[in-house]
Parts: structure tokens; C-alpha cells; sequence
């Protein structure tokens, strides 16, 4: 257990307080409490309780506490704050691919907290498929016309199918 | 009588040919748990086979469980049991309903009503307490459900529960429900009823259920299973990112969010993030309107309602305005295929107007489609309805089999365009049994002989016949491979198991459900990846046999599968895992009567042993395995992939099974029930082990005993 008082304490607490408002903490908005974003750093790095996370941004470190919110979840949250939604796509995409594994439906970057529109994510997609660090993304599509992603490093062309169309046709007909 | 604790300890017994009301002992079934099993003594033992389902002889079975009345969550489901009409045998099968009745009929004080004979004249049986009488029902003949219930109602009482049939079930169709509360039937006993002339049954209870165990004991095994609890079909993780969530899936029923709310309540309730330790937002997590009925239904939800006990609340209760045009009042409930099946009907779809909202006319058609089938109390075979209508139309066979003038007086053009309309029309048709259109309500098995329909009806996926018995898949190989395909082949009708799929569908990653499997069935082989399934093994018949087991458990508590058992759940801390052991905990609290796990799955083995022999003795054959437990031809085949090649068996991308490998996995079910392996008959052996020598001794006599 760190310091219940002193500037360390203080670090905890900030971060601790917009965990709680689901919000991810830059290490930037610790400059008040620290005399800069690195002391800042160094000092969590040191001594921070065990539920303080950090995420090491393209320009930014990111810092939430697991108490209120999961690590799953806080990835989520630092994608959005890189704003760079081509990786938050493909990153998502791998993650599922990964994870269950399950191909994506596009139609989830349009809710929250992704939020984004459909010319927003049609871009990205586009954008993706030019760039060759995205080369294991694939798209497939179910009969009914929705359209998935996944990563083709984790799932397999015929199994992506396969789950596309069970997850949006096959199980809405097998209720 | 000694005091019983759960069970009432008294079961109605009436007979509708004398006129005779007299009460009988439950306990002395209590080797068959409750509701299903004990039903299924009472039709070996009462029932000869080869008794017509609407003859006087047959029994229906009104059960209830000893935790019906108690508060155990999820607990005030009724089951039915009687000879099923749309089954080529007759064969014995189980109907369910939730909403109230069951619990109404505890407080009365009878754990089950057993009903035979034929009623000279129409009559509605009257419970008030133990004051039972058969009461003159020609005023509510021939009318729908609704106005059944508001009559009866307005005799009794609103705090009574009715449980109804409408004009389908007075018709003796073989598809038609019996219905209690605003939108909970029981599908396929409906004629039942209609042909012993009994109308509906009232009940109103002032009595209480007993519990062995100290009230603050059950209270804290409700806390503890609170805390393990998902939403609807145990789904434990949430549909979108959450906060406190480290899994989510697009499948989950646990769709509750930030800023998605009842819209048509007053003022609107928000759903919100629903953080899986807060009790009271249990009943919020499943927002099934959202998902049977599209985005757009938001605005018309007044809220979810469900069952008695019930947290979970999976029925729908939506206010749709645009149904007045269609001269109904616009609030109506459902869920699943109460809402999907009637809607099936339109082949085409119901393509929104100029000026709809996306899917409102959809919404509108399923709302007509569920009040329609709610009221005239029409049963669909679980989706099968739809798919019979769509054969029938395809291959040009309503022009062939209808009589010219029936079939110009019925309004295609509203079904090629998609009006909904034409739903009011075909059902008026088909539950008042009028020309022979009617007869699309016989079932598949006898829809077929009657219309010739080809080959093709059985053997491609799009109709999705699971049996040439008639009936259709439900969680069968698209549920986890050989384990949903085995399941469904052991059924009488469609599989209505949840226990598996509840599982299967919780939301958790693959290799996370993989050790849970190992722990539950001994290996983590007991499950596959969806859409990338293995060869049969060993585990997967353990789950199958667990998973028949537990959902006779359940018809026999009575518990809803649809949530139990609660093999996952939505607590990081325990690893995701459930508690499978709780009906025991439950039962040895209520009852008194010290139960295992064990002890409870083999009370269950042993009614879905005689479950089986009631079906050999239906048959009359020993022979399950050639004469009922084989699939329809599509099953068995490689279906073609997006570039039309074949996708083989057993590789990603695919549910298909093979021949060779379904007959392994039958093997491997009987031999973990221990019947006889080349047959999947009942053994003398076996029978005689799980306490049933007299059902050996008959099958023994009838030459039905394998070998
Ligand atoms: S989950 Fe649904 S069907 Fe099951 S008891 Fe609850 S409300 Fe009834």
C-alpha cells in the first residue's frame, strides 16, 4: 500500500477519481500535481497501489484504476485517445479475433464508446486496406449484407465465415 | 396428512367424464422430483399406449415443483405433459408455460392437476383453494384467449390466474398452445383441452408453501445464487464495452446500457451500465424488446415483464399504437418465437412504408403476429409455421391442394407485398379451421402426407426439419456440434434444452468455457470452438447426458432452462464459473429432504429413462436408434461455402455432422445411460437399477425390452 497522503497519494487519487467518471487520466493532466508529466511518471512507476494502470501512448502515458474499470475496457478508452481510428479498428478487430475468437461486426464502432459515424468507419476501412501494417484485417460479410472484420493472423477464411453468418443470420433464426 | 415442506403434498386429480374431483398423494412420486417427471410416471402408469391424444383416455398433466411458491429465482414455471398430437406416435412430450399459474396453484394448495376424461359440454374448472368445481364454460366457448381470461377474471377475481386455450385448442388442432398471463403457452397441447371440452382453468390460492430449511437459510442461498446470475439464457458478460466488463459479446441478451431506455414508460427508465453486483438492476439487463423487435422499438417499451420468482423479466411488454389499425389494442407482450414465429408467416417480409421508421413495419407485423396467435391460441412448432408456409407457396402447392374458390379468396397479394394485414386474414383462416388451409396447423408430419410435399422439405437446410417425426431444430448442431445435435435427437418434438446452450452461449471465451468443461465433464474435449467442431468424444455424450438430465431437472422443479442451471457467471472473481449444485442446495433447504447433486442428477436420469421407454412403448419398437433417433438428410451433409465448394465435416466453417461420426456419438449417449448400445433401449439392468422394474416387467411383456 503506497502513502495515504503526499503527492504520490494525490496522483492516486486524481486518477482514481476520473476512473470512476470512466475516464482514462493523461499523464499530461498530472502536471498540477506533479512538477511535470515525467516526475509524475516516476513517482506511479515507484510506489502506485497495484489497482493504478498505465498505457504507454504514441505521445502520451494514460493511467486508469482497475477498480472502476477494466483493463478491456480502458483499452478502449485509449484507443479513442489516440485518435487514430484505422488502429482502433484493427486493433479491435485482433483483440476479438484473438480473444473468443469471433469476427467483428462493423456495425459495433457505431456504439459506445466507440461513437464513430458510418462515413468514419467506411473511411478507416478504406484507409486500412492500403496500409501494410494492417494486411492481416480481412473483411466478410454476412447473407444479410452486415459486414465483419477479423484477423486473419487468429481466425481462419472459412471459420470467419462461418461465425459472420452464424452471429448475425443463423442465431436470430434460432433463438 | 403430515406436514410436507415444498410440495403440497396434494395433486387434483379430475375427471371430466364423471364429473369426479378427488385429491391424491404427490409424495408418492417423489422419486420423480416434480412437475415433468412425476408427469411422466403418471402417463406410464395411467395412459395405454396407443391412446389417441384427443381421446377421452389420454391425461394432461398440470405440474408444478417444489420450489414453485418459494421465491427461489426463476422457479414459477408450469409444465404440461400429455400424448403431443403433432407427433407421428403420439409419443409423450412436455409443454411450458411461465407467468403466475403455477404459484397460484401451490397457494391453493396442489402441486399438480391431472385431468381425463371428455366433458359432455363445455366447462372451465374453477380452483379456489381446495373448493374445486366444474363450471359451465358455453358462454366463453368460441371465444379467443383475451376476452377467456378477462370473463373468467371478472368472476374470480384479477388476482386469479387463468391458464386458456382459444378457438385453436376448442378446434383440436394439433398446433395450438394453452396460454396463461398476457403472453406465456405452452405450445402443442392446446386440442387437448379443446377435446375433452374444457375451456380454461381458474385458480386463486390463499395459501402459502412450506419451507423445511429457516427462512433466513434460503435467504442467503437466494443472495448467493443473486450474485451468480446473468441475463436471460444465463448470458453473463454484456452485449457492448462496459466499464466493469472484461468480456462482451454481440450475441448477449444482457443488452442493457448508458442511454437506452424503456421509452414508453413514464417517466422512460434507463437501463443503464448494470454493474453485475447490483441486485436491483437484475431486471433491467436483458432488454429483450431491443433485440426481438429491433432498435426502433425502444420508444414503444413500457418495460420487461416475465414469471413469478423470476428477476430476469425476458417478456417484452410494448405499447404499438399502429396496431389499432388492425382493429387491436396496442399493447401486447411476447418474447423469442412468440414474436418471431407468427411473424415467419410473411415469406417475404414486411418491408417498411414511406415514412416508417427503419424496422417499425416489422415491428408492427410481429406485434400483430404475436397478439393474433396469443388470441386464438395457435401453436407454430417452434418456427416451423413459417417455413411450411414458404414450402407450400415455392413449390406452387396452395394452388394444387386448396379448392380454387378458397384459394381466390385468399389475399396473396398482401402476403407477396408484405402487409401485415394478411396475418389477420390467414390465422382467422387457419384456427377457426375453415376450408384446408387450416390443415398448415396438423404439423410437418401430417402436413406433408396430406400436401406431398418432397423430398426436399426434409432434406434442405432451409425448411430446417431436424426429425421426419416433424420437427424442427432448436439449439440442435448449431449448438455446439454433436452435443446440440445428440440432444435434439432424443427429443419428441422440437429439443427445447437450454442447459447446453446456456453454457455455450455465455459470452466467455472459448478456452475459458474449455476448463469450465473440463471441470463439469471431464474434459475440456467436451466442447469445441463454434463453427469448428472436432469428432465425437467421450465428454461431449457426458454433456449431452447431463444437458437432458438437468432440463428434466428443471420441467421437474419447476425451473426455467432458459436461465438454468447456472454452470457460468458474471463474477470475475470466481473465474466466470457458476454453481451447478444449486438445485441441490435448494431442494435439500425447501423439501427437508437431503439431496446431492449426484442424488438429483440420477432422480432425473431416472425420469428421463422412463421418458424413453415411454417413447419405445408409443413406437413400439425397441429400436430408438433406426426408428427415432436418426436426423434428417441435411444434418449428415457438407453444406457448399461462400464459393460453392463443399466445406467438409469437421473443419472451420461449418456445423454439418457426418453419418458415421452421429452414430458414435449415439453409442457413446446410451452407453452413459447405460441402454443398450446397438438399440438406445432401455435395459432390463438399468431399468431395474434406477428403481423401475415395473416399467422393465411391461416393456418385457410388450417383446420391447432390446436383446
Ligand atoms: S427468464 Fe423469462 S421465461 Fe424464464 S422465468 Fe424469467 S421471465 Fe420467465
Amino acid at each position: 500500500m503506497a502513502e495515504e497522503t503526499g503527492p504520490l497519494a494525490a496522483l492516486m487519487e486524481k486518477i482514481r477519481a476520473d476512473s470512476a467518471e470512466i475516464r482514462l487520466t493523461p499523464a499530461s493532466c498530472l502536471v498540477p500535481l506533479a512538477p511535470d508529466a515525467e516526475s509524475a511518471a516516476a513517482a506511479i512507476e515507484a510506489g502506485a497501489d497495484a489497482d493504478i494502470k498505465m498505457m504507454r501512448g504514441s505521445a502520451e502515458r494514460y493511467y486508469f484504476s482497475d477498480r472502476s474499470m477494466t483493463e478491456a475496457y480502458a483499452k478502449h478508452l485509449y484507443r479513442l485517445a489516440e485518435r487514430d481510428p484505422v488502429r482502433l479498428i484493427a486493433d479491435t478487430t485482433r483483440d476479438e479475433s484473438k480473444t473468443y475468437p469471433r469476427p467483428t461486426p462493423v456495425a459495433a464502432f457505431l456504439e459506445s464508446p466507440f461513437s464513430m459515424t458510418q462515413p468514419e468507419i467506411d473511411a478507416a476501412i478504406a484507409a486500412m486496406a492500403s496500409i501494410q501494417e494492417y494486411a492481416d484485417i480481412r473483411t466478410t460479410s454476412a447473407s444479410n449484407g452486415a459486414l465483419y472484420l477479423y484477423s486473419a493472423t487468429h481466425l481462419g477464411a472459412a471459420h470467419a465465415d462461418g461465425l459472420a453468418e452464424w452471429i448475425e443470420v443463423g442465431q436470430k433464426e434460432n433463438p | 396428512m403430515s406436514v410436507t415442506y415444498g410440495y403440497t403434498g396434494k395433486i387434483l386429480r379430475v375427471n371430466l367424464t364423471t364429473g369426479k374431483i378427488s385429491t391424491d398423494d404427490t409424495l408418492k412420486y417423489k422419486d420423480f422430483i416434480g412437475g415433468e417427471g412425476m408427469a411422466m410416471k403418471i402417463m406410464w402408469d395411467e395412459v395405454p399406449a396407443g391412446t389417441h391424444p384427443f381421446a377421452p383416455e389420454n391425461k394432461i398433466v398440470f405440474g408444478t415443483g417444489p420450489f414453485c411458491g418459494t421465491g427461489v429465482p426463476c422457479s414459477g414455471r408450469t409444465n404440461i405433459t400429455s400424448l403431443l398430437p403433432s407427433n407421428p406416435f403420439h409419443a409423450v412430450s412436455s409443454s411450458h408455460m411461465g407467468g403466475y399459474f403455477s404459484v397460484e396453484l401451490k397457494y391453493a394448495g396442489w402441486d399438480m392437476i391431472v385431468v381425463e376424461g371428455k366433458s359432455p359440454k363445455p366447462v372451465w374448472l374453477r380452483i379456489e383453494d381446495g373448493k374445486v368445481a366444474l363450471e359451465d364454460a358455453r358462454w366463453i366457448w368460441g371465444k379467443g384467449i383475451f376476452d377467456t381470461m378477462a370473463m373468467i377474471g371478472s368472476q374470480m377475481g384479477k388476482e386469479a390466474q387463468v391458464a386458456a386455450i382459444g378457438q385453436a385448442g376448442e378446434n383440436q388442432l394439433n398446433l395450438s398452445v394453452i396460454r396463461t398471463g398476457a403472453s406465456h403457452s405452452a405450445g402443442g397441447h392446446g386440442g387437448i383441452l379443446g377435446a375433452k371440452n374444457l375451456k380454461a382453468i381458474g385458480v386463486k390460492g390463499t395459501g402459502s408453501v412450506k419451507i423445511a430449511a429457516k427462512p433466513e437459510e434460503l435467504m442467503a442461498l437466494d443472495k448467493y445464487m443473486m450474485s451468480l446470475i446473468g441475463a436471460n439464457n444465463q448470458h453473463v458478460v454484456p452485449k457492448n464495452p462496459q466499464p466493469w466488463a472484461e468480456y462482451t459479446s454481440p450475441s448477449s441478451r444482457w443488452t442493457a446500457k448508458k442511454g437506452l431506455y424503456w421509452g414508453a414508460a413514464n417517466p422512460p427508465v434507463e437501463t443503464g451500465e448494470c454493474y453485475p453486483e447490483d441486485m436491483q438492476s437484475v431486471g433491467l439487463r436483458t432488454y429483450k424488446a431491443v433485440v426481438d423487435l429491433g432498435p426502433v422499438a425502444e420508444k414503444y417499451t413500457v418495460r420487461m415483464g416475465g414469471c413469478a420468482h423470476c428477476p430476469i423479466r425476458c417478456h417484452s411488454q410494448v405499447k404499438i399504437p399502429q396496431l389499432e389499425r388492425y382493429g387491436m389494442d396496442p399493447y401486447v407482450a411476447n418474447t423469442c418465437m412468440g414474436f418471431y414465429s407468427p411473424f415467419g408467416v410473411m415469406i417475404n417480409g414486411t418491408p417498411d412504408l414511406p415514412g416508417q421508421e427503419p424496422g417499425e413495419q416489422s415491428m408492427i407485423a410481429k406485434g400483430l403476429g404475436a397478439k393474433l396467435a396469443d388470441d386464438y391460441g395457435m401453436w407454430c412448432n417452434y418456427g416451423q409455421i413459417g417455413r411450411d408456409v414458404l414450402y407450400a407457396h415455392k413449390h406452387g402447392i396452395f394452388k394444387k391442394v386448396l379448392p380454387a374458390e378458397e384459394y381466390a379468396s385468399i389475399p396473396w397479394d398482401m402476403l407477396e407485398k408484405g402487409d401485415p394485414a394478411f396475418l389477420v386474414d390467414f390465422y382467422d383462416r387457419v384456427a377457426n379451421k375453415k376450408g384446408e388451409l387450416w390443415h398448415i396447423a396438423d404439423g410437418s408430419y401430417y402436413l406433408a402426407k396430406r400436401w406431398n410435399f418432397g423430398e426436399d422439405y426434409w432434406s434442405d437446410y432451409k425448411y430446417k426439419l431436424w426429425s421426419k417425426l416433424g420437427f424442427p431444430v432448436h439449439h440442435s448442431n448449431e449448438a455446439s456440434g454433436q452435443v446440440g445435435a445428440l440432444i435434439s435427437c432424443f427429443s419428441n418434438r422440437d429439443a427445447q434444452n437450454h442447459s447446453h446452450m446456456n453454457f455455450i452461449a455465455a459470452g466467455l471465451p472459448i478456452d475459458m468455457l474449455k476448463d469450465i468443461a473440463a471441470e463439469e465433464w471431464g474434459s475440456r474435449d467436451a466442447i469445441d470452438d463454434v463453427k469448428n467442431y472436432k469428432p465425437m468424444t467421450a465428454a461431449k455424450a457426458k454433456f449431452v447426458k447431463w444437458s437432458l438430465s438437468r432440463s428434466l431437472l428443471h420441467n421437474s422443479l419447476t425451473l426455467c432452462n432458459w436461465m438454468w442451471p447456472m454452470t457460468t457467471s458474471p463474477l470475475k472473481e470466481r473465474k466466470y464459473r457458476g454453481d451447478t449444485g444449486l438445485e441441490a442446495q435448494f431442494y435439500t433447504l425447501v423439501t427437508g429432504i437431503p439431496k446431492s447433486k449426484e442424488d438429483l442428477d440420477l432422480d432425473a436420469e431416472r425420469a428421463f429413462t422412463l421418458f424413453r421407454a415411454l417413447t419405445v412403448r408409443a413406437m413400439g419398437t425397441a429400436d430408438m436408434r433406426k426408428n427415432h433417433d436418426q436426423t434428417t438428410e441435411w444434418v449428415v451433409t457438407a453444406e457448399k461455402g461462400k464459393d460453392g465448394k463443399d466445406i467438409a465435416q469437421f473443419t472451420p466453417g461449418t456445423d454439418r455432422m457426418t453419418q458415421d461420426d452421429m452414430e458414435i456419438g449415439r453409442t457413446m449417449v446410451y452407453k452413459e445411460f447405460g441402454w443398450d448400445e446397438k438399440t438406445g433401449s432401455p435395459t432390463r439392468a438399468r431399468l431395474e437399477a434406477l428403481g423401475l422394474s415395473d416399467v422393465a416387467q411391461e416393456l418385457s411383456s410388450k417383446g420391447l425390452l432390446p436383446a
